[in-house]
């Protein structure tokens, strides 16, 4: 069942779609240099900053993924947000990390990595980034079409359709105007997508009353609804790697970071850090809210579908009236557009700023390093399509997003640490980390796959192996620049 | 708990609404002088 109506709500996401993509277009002529294509030519303020972080970070997976959360969990189901807000100020106000990385005007995290620990960990570096980051990414169309499918009433069949559709589109102006295209469509997402967010929040706070959700959430869960320490519905273990994971992505998730190094100077990037802290708590409480939300509803009048994670676009789909519905689909294509732009640009200026650095060494004209921007851009989208028809997904989504993100997270957090502030940290010691860090949520998800080691995967948990490779990937590096022979006391014998 | 997560919702959705509409002002403005500066950038 759905009030979606094709006349009018699907005349308010054309136009939406028609006014993203003619903006999108139009200011890809400004494209002059490499620099232009891939960081907006470093001009992003702290306003256009904050729109288009919000506007990537938060995508029609982010929604599904952390309504999912509210859903099984109730209010602790926020405590991912609560972790990144509170890191994310932190970092902002101490410029921790991110203030080196911005003075030394590097276009990508592994490019900052070459002056301490060489050419080799700089590539190595770029492969796990790319890798980890494709994963994370590679469900992403398959959610956005799933949730588009259902909020239309469309039947399965479309889903393939829908995904094409979205990635086509994105792309377009992806390719053709690079950063600059993203500034610009981020601009108008963030504006459409909050419209669409907050009128639906309201909506399901006047509809449901507050003591009639909260009172439900305390029948069915308990206190533990409202407190992730108690009990261990929620647990200690995954508490524990919300703030790890918070910390690494907020230093080293390409996506993020690009908006510092795009910023004008450091103190603007420390400025857009501070000032977006709050929308990561948004970014959860709000799905959260929503799930919360289907949770109610689904229990008292029933027809809860199958998998927990479609609770969203069904809830919406029946509770919201024709037209709101538009907006907030178009609010949340524009998420979802935002989010794969970004996402594309960032592995395509890692692939070609660090991967095929040794090829190019910087020598291409700027036409021809456009050029290749481009196809890479495209060749993203081609495997995007391709990982999100037949990765079947197993567990909750924001897991499979935590595991694939801690490929890279893991080992690219500690050897940024240890490059701006242990002087003893050498090639070594990042290699053992990236090494470390890539096997251990690999062999994971590996392990989840095969029937015969799925078991095993169930008892060790999601939580315990992202856990461990955070902290391996630091004793690997201490361990790593510790065995490493000094030169200079080489010579000295 | 519940008031707290009631108060907590309210505030967020509150800084929310001043974001959005600062952002959506300002944010064109910037936009457009990040344009005017590359097309100046091309001109000379």
């Amino acid at each position: 069942m759905t009030n979606f109506s094709w006349l009018l709500d699907g005349s308010i996401i054309a136009l939406y779609i028609v006014a993203t993509l003619t903006a999108g277009l139009m200011v890809r002529k400004y494209i002059k240099g490499v620099d232009d294509y891939l960081l907006a030519g470093r001009k992003v303020d702290i306003y256009l900053g904050i729109a288009s972080l919000a506007a990537t970070e938060f995508g029609i997976v982010t929604c599904m993924a952390n309504a999912e959360l509210g859903y099984k969990y109730g209010f602790a189901g926020t405590t991912p947000g609560i972790a990144l807000f509170l890191v994310m100020f932190l970092i902002g106000q101490t410029g921790f990390c991110i203030k080196p990385l911005r003075d030394k005007g590097v276009t990508t995290i592994p490019e900052f990595f070459e002056d301490k620990f060489g050419k080799k960990v700089r590539w190595a570096s770029g492969v796990v980034i790319v890798l980890g980051g494709l994963l994370n990414m590679g469900v992403f169309l398959r959610m956005g079409g799933d949730f588009l499918t259902t909020i239309f009433g469309l039947p399965d069949g479309y889903l393939e359709a829908m995904m094409t559709i979205i990635l086509a589109i994105v792309a377009l102006y992806t390719i053709l105007g690079g950063m600059l295209s993203v500034l610009v469509t981020d601009y108008m997402q963030f504006v459409v997508m909050s419209i669409g967010l907050l009128i639906a929040t309201f909506l399901v706070l006047f509809n449901f009353e507050w003591s009639s959700i909260t009172g439900q959430l305390a029948e069915s869960y308990g206190a533990a609804a409202f407190n992730p320490f108690i009990g261990d519905t929620y647990g200690l273990d995954r508490i524990v790697l919300d703030v790890l994971l918070a910390l690494a992505s907020i230093l080293t998730w390409q996506t993020t970071i690009t908006r510092v190094l795009a910023a004008k100077d450091t103190a603007t990037g420390q400025r857009i850090y501070r000032a977006t802290s709050p929308f990561f708590l948004i970014r959860f409480m709000i799905p959260a809210f929503l799930g919360i939300g289907a949770f109610y509803y689904f229990t008292n009048f029933g027809g809860a579908p199958d998998r927990e994670i479609m609770a969203l676009p069904n809830f919406l789909a029946i509770v919201l009236p024709t037209g709101i519905l538009g907006l907030l689909i178009a609010g949340m294509l524009a998420a979802d557009m935002s989010t794969n732009s970004s996402y594309m640009l960032a592995w395509s200026s890692v692939i070609y700023n660090d991967i095929m650095e040794p090829i190019h060494k910087k020598q291409w004209s700027d036409k021809r390093s456009i050029r290749v921007n481009r196809m890479l851009v495209a060749l993203i989208g081609i495997f995007l399509l391709l990982y999100g028809l037949w990765y079947p997904l197993k567990g909750d989504l924001w897991v499979y997003l935590q595991v694939t993100g801690t490929i890279y997270l893991s080992s690219m957090c500690t050897i940024l640490i240890a490059a701006c502030y242990w002087d003893k940290a050498n090639n070594w010691g990042a290699i053992g980390a990236i090494i470390v860090g890539c096997v251990i949520p690999i062999s994971y998800l590996i392990l989840q796959q095969v029937p015969s080691t799925q078991q095993w995967a169930e008892q060790i948990g999601p939580y315990k192996s992202a856990i461990s490779a955070y902290i391996l990937t630091g004793v690997a590096m201490i361990i790593g620049s510790k065995l490493k022979p000094n030169p200079l006391k080489i010579n000295q014998t | 708990m519940k008031i707290f997560w009631l108060i907590a919702l309210i505030l967020v959705l509150l800084w929310y609404i001043i974001v959005t509409v600062l952002v959506a002002w300002r944010g064109f403005k910037s936009l457009r002088t990040i344009l005017n500066d590359l097309a100046d950038d091309q001109n000379s």
